[in-house]
């Protein structure tokens, strides 16, 4: 039952209201049980878990043979560059006295998204370094030298000392994933990332009398899903699998302690009903969109989401070519089509836009407010309005050895936002909502089959009291 | 009151074809908002569309430019750290009864000094200034995006609607009126550029012939919080309330003397900041130049025909600002001499400038930089020439030059310049013979007052 008391700030990762005396322990967490598909964490009833607590992962991968023959060798290959480390999880959720709180399926997919909110700045001094993966465009040149400014962009380029040879970029070194457990980089994934819930709640462990555990499934290790092979290993990629180094998989676990406030917050939880939480759970839904036809063609598909009852925040869609990992990115973008395409959502038999979105930049507004908050995107990597497949606004310099023009209007991710001005979800009705996508495509589009892949912000709430999770939404 | 969001998209009133054009179609838009009980968040207000170049005359896919291909005689630039805003030469915005609560001259000009001064280049290659805004802050980039058309959705800067939410039924529905700026405004060649920082290179004739833009699918739309029924209810039947916006006025001032002294009665009675830009007149509406630009007053190069054009720094002296004869907010001039004699930044100057349009206790990204405050050409640098160049990674190196001052960065109420007028005194070692235009804007604040349905603005 709901209390209609929300979360004191020593819950939440807001600045305190005054100064509080406050402690903190960090443990090394390992897994009570881990194999190359899943891991389960249980913390300690102790002290108030930080959500900044972070899940430390690290991969190998085998030698492989060259395409062009010869002797196995290290291949250079690191994490999709647009993901990072978040690439290795498939699936984690939290469980709270046996019952599944919280749940995100696509970890990988999802956290593709989240990045895209990052600043160039934030990713280069922070994600790339916890996290790896290379995404951050700036101007650059074309391949030819003397640089010339052809209005492209790219990753960074050297312009001072570039050499006649010198014309492509690569992972840095130690982002890249080598066979051996003792010189594969590790990274540190935030537990708020990997559990949407715990951003801005830290779990009061001390005064939940249940078992409070997190289970991270990891993903296939195939390329395309966990890893991105260099060129001169493409080919023979397949047959390289990576694998989760156990003994490097812990949670660096930080619990905070409040001596003067925490008999308060017992009080509370066990005597005065305690406290209601209201946190975003992200669902994810799948439509399998097959191929428009031979030859260039129209294409009109309508999807049917069903949420009835459910509190709906944010929509966002995601478009993949089932059959297409994208050099350097793996399976994580989502594809613009080379006609700008529209769309519509039809909600209790209404539909949501009065015209149809149709502009790439409305598109792209429309997405950015679901956070309230600008993708960090630039134009080309967003649409690709005004460019063609060469010559498309991307740097023909190489990363990893493939031109970087791949990365064109690779990240049209398109959302809608449902909630209000004070962040209330819609309540939906059993109506299901339409999705309906129409346009045109050319140029080979017409022959792939895509999936379409929605991750749908749920309003939820629980209840902490009595030592108990209770499930209010 | 409970609240669900909608997004309301209104179309132009004087739609006619669909295209609007200074040269092939109709240089302004209208659009009607009506009266309704929703409250409009005005942030979130968008102008989208599809922005086209054309190297000449006529709307065919033959006639774009070929910026990227650097084909001579084609080339078609807009301004790359305003984009399509560079298009708008004024906005009203009134009520649908005609009462008025914010007219913005010059607009492109404004946006040419608070745009670069809110956004670092990162912003605009990958924070959605690209995207929104069509403007890419690097001009080889933005050469790219002209050469085909581009979706823009940009923002609306004024203070009217940068403001608190609007309550639509209350203000009685809005009327924008968007006039768009000259061809020759918006468009432009390679020709400065190119004979000036790259003078060896430069054949670049394009827009002779007649360059222009177009904007088509043109929509407006914003986000609203609809009430419940009751709500609504509620809102139709409230006739009264205040509340206070921020608003610009704009002024323009034509410098000829090294030592300019301007009196403008600004008449408001809540001045916050004045913010100015200055660039020479000749550049306005001339195909070869950037009339976006924002550069501290230049001269000639020295070089002689055809390579002579005005790229060589005028050196800055002092700018002060007065209040009813008065120095005020300072009691001293923002003093230049020395940092320009000796080619370093303005540390000064910068310092007094940022703060009129964003608190520098709160700075962390803008255009300005080294490279873009020391690449002009400056006579009296003791270099003798400019300290960096356009560069793949940075910025370009174009200069960013405001001048400006915060009168009341504290309560935010502004200081009053009723009967008081705002003097501006610009010193510096400019030579007669080459005018420099010089764009004002005071940021002021406004109050609305609703009484029994009636509308009064108080400023």
């Amino acid at each position: 039952m709901s209390s209609g008391v929300g979360l004191p700030n020593l819950l939440r990762t807001d600045v305190m209201d005054r100064p509080v005396n406050q402690r903190l322990e960090t443990d090394i967490l390992y897994p009570v049980s881990s194999n190359q598909q899943v891991a389960k964490f249980v913390f300690d009833r102790k002290g108030i878990l930080d959500s900044n607590s972070c899940l430390n992962i690290a991969a190998t991968l085998p030698l492989l043979e060259p395409d062009a023959g010869g002797a196995f060798t290290d291949s250079g290959s690191s994490l999709p560059s647009s993901t990072g480390a978040m690439a290795l999880v498939k699936r984690c959720f939290l469980e709270i006295g046996g019952r599944r709180v919280a749940t995100l399926d696509e970890v990988g997919q999802y956290a593709t998204w989240k990045r895209l909110h990052f600043s160039n700045e934030y990713r280069e001094g922070v994600l790339q370094v916890k996290q790896g993966g290379s995404d951050v465009f700036t101007g650059s040149a074309s391949s030819a030298y003397p640089p010339v400014q052809d209005g492209t962009i790219g990753r960074r380029s050297n312009e001072t000392i570039q050499t006649a040879a010198a014309n492509a970029t690569a992972t840095p070194k130690h982002q890249r994933l080598t066979a051996s457990a003792n010189t594969t980089p590790s990274w540190c994934l935030p537990l708020s990332s990997l559990i949407p819930m715990l951003k801005g709640f830290q779990i009061p462990l001390f005064a939940i009398a249940q078992e409070v555990c997190l289970v991270v499934e990891f993903n296939s290790g195939k390329v395309g899903d966990s890893w991105v092979a260099t060129q001169g290993w493409g080919a023979n990629a397949g047959d390289g699998r990576s694998s989760i180094v156990l003994p490097q998989l812990y949670i660096m676990a930080d619990y905070l302690y409040y001596p003067d406030e925490m008999e308060n917050i017992a009080d509370a939880i066990t005597n005065q009903g305690g406290y209601d939480l209201l946190y975003d759970e992200i669902q994810t839904q799948n439509a399998f969109q097959s191929a428009a036809g031979a030859t260039a063609t129209g294409f009109n598909i309508t999807n049917q989401l069903a949420l009835g009852g459910k509190k709906v925040k944010s929509i966002v869609c995601q478009r993949t070519d089932v059959a297409t990992q994208l050099s350097n990115i793996g399976n994580y973008y989502s594809v613009a089509l080379a006609s700008t395409d529209k769309y519509n959502y039809t909600i209790d038999s209404k539909p949501f836009y009065s015209v149809d979105l149709g502009n790439a930049a409305l598109q792209f507004s429309e997405t950015c407010r679901i956070d309230d908050a600008p993708l960090r995107v630039p134009q080309v990597r967003y649409s690709k309005k005004g460019g063609t497949g060469a010559i498309n606004g991307f740097t023909r310099r190489t990363f990893n050895g493939y031109n970087q023009t791949s990365e064109w209007g690779s990240q049209n991710w398109r959302g809608i936002r449902l909630s209000n001005a004070a962040g209330e979800g819609l309540r939906m009705s059993n109506l299901p909502v339409l999705h309906n996508n129409f346009g045109d495509m050319t140029g080979g589009e017409e022959i792939a089959n895509y999936n379409n892949r929605y991750f749908i912000t749920c309003q939820r709430m629980i209840n902490i009291s009595n030592g108990l999770v209770n499930m209010i939404e | 009151m409970n609240t669900t969001r909608e997004l309301v998209q209104i179309q132009p009133t004087n739609l006619g074809t669909g295209v609007f054009s200074f040269k092939e179609g109709v240089p302004q838009i209208q659009f009607d908002i009506p009266m309704m009980p929703k409250i409009m968040n005005g942030k979130s207000l968008r102008i989208s569309g599809t922005f086209s170049t054309f190297a000449e005359p006529g709307n065919l896919d033959a006639n774009r430019p070929a910026n990227r291909a650097g084909t001579a005689g084609r080339d078609v630039y807009i301004d790359s750290r305003t984009g399509v805003s560079s298009a708008i030469d004024f906005i009203s915005i009134a009520n649908q009864e005609g009462a008025t609560y914010e007219v913005i001259k010059n607009y492109n000009r404004l946006c040419s000094s608070i745009m670069p001064l809110n956004d670092s280049l990162e912003d605009y290659i990958a924070g959605g200034q690209s995207m929104e805004y069509g403007a890419c802050g690097k001009n080889t980039q933005q050469g790219r995006l002209c050469d085909a058309d581009f979706d823009f959705s940009i923002p609306l800067l004024c203070g009217f609607l940068r403001g608190n939410p609007i309550d639509l039924q209350l203000v009685k529905g809005l009327r924008l009126t968007i006039q768009l700026a000259a061809d020759n405004y918006v468009c432009r060649n390679n020709y400065w550029n190119k004979r000036a920082e790259f003078p060896h290179t430069g054949t670049s004739t394009g827009g002779d012939l007649g360059a222009h833009y177009q904007m088509k699918n043109v929509m407006l739309s914003f986000d609203a919080e609809v009430p419940d029924a009751e709500g609504q209810q509620a809102m139709v039947q409230n006739t009264n309330g205040n509340w206070d916006y921020e608003a610009y006025s704009s002024f323009y001032n034509v410098v000829q003397s090294s030592d300019h002294n301007a009196i403008l009665n600004i008449s408001k009675s809540r001045v916050i900041s004045t913010i100015m830009n200055s660039i020479p007149s000749s550049f306005l509406n001339n195909h070869r130049y950037n009339s976006q630009l924002a550069v501290q007053f230049l001269q000639s190069n020295g070089v002689a025909p055809p390579n002579n054009v005005l790229s060589t720094a005028v050196k800055m002296k002092d700018i002060t600002f007065t209040r009813g004869g008065l120095r005020q907010p300072l009691d001293f001039p923002i003093s230049q001499e020395k940092t320009q004699a000796e080619g370093v930044a303005d540390s000064q100057k910068n310092f007094v400038e940022l703060n009129a349009i964003r608190n520098v206790w709160s700075l962390s990204n803008e255009v300005k930089g080294l490279r873009t405050e020391l690449s002009l050409r400056r006579a009296n640098n003791t270099l003798g020439n400019s300290k960096f160049n356009t560069s793949m990674n940075g910025n370009d190196g174009v200069q960013q030059y405001n001048m400006g001052v915060c009168f009341d960065a504290i309560t935010d109420n502004g200081v009053s310049f009723k009967g008081e007028p705002l003097g501006i005194r610009i010193q510096s070692e400019l030579t007669s013979g080459v005018p420099h235009s010089l764009f004002v804007f005071t940021k002021h604040k406004n109050t609305i007052i609703f009484n029994n349905g009636q509308v009064s603005v108080i400023n």
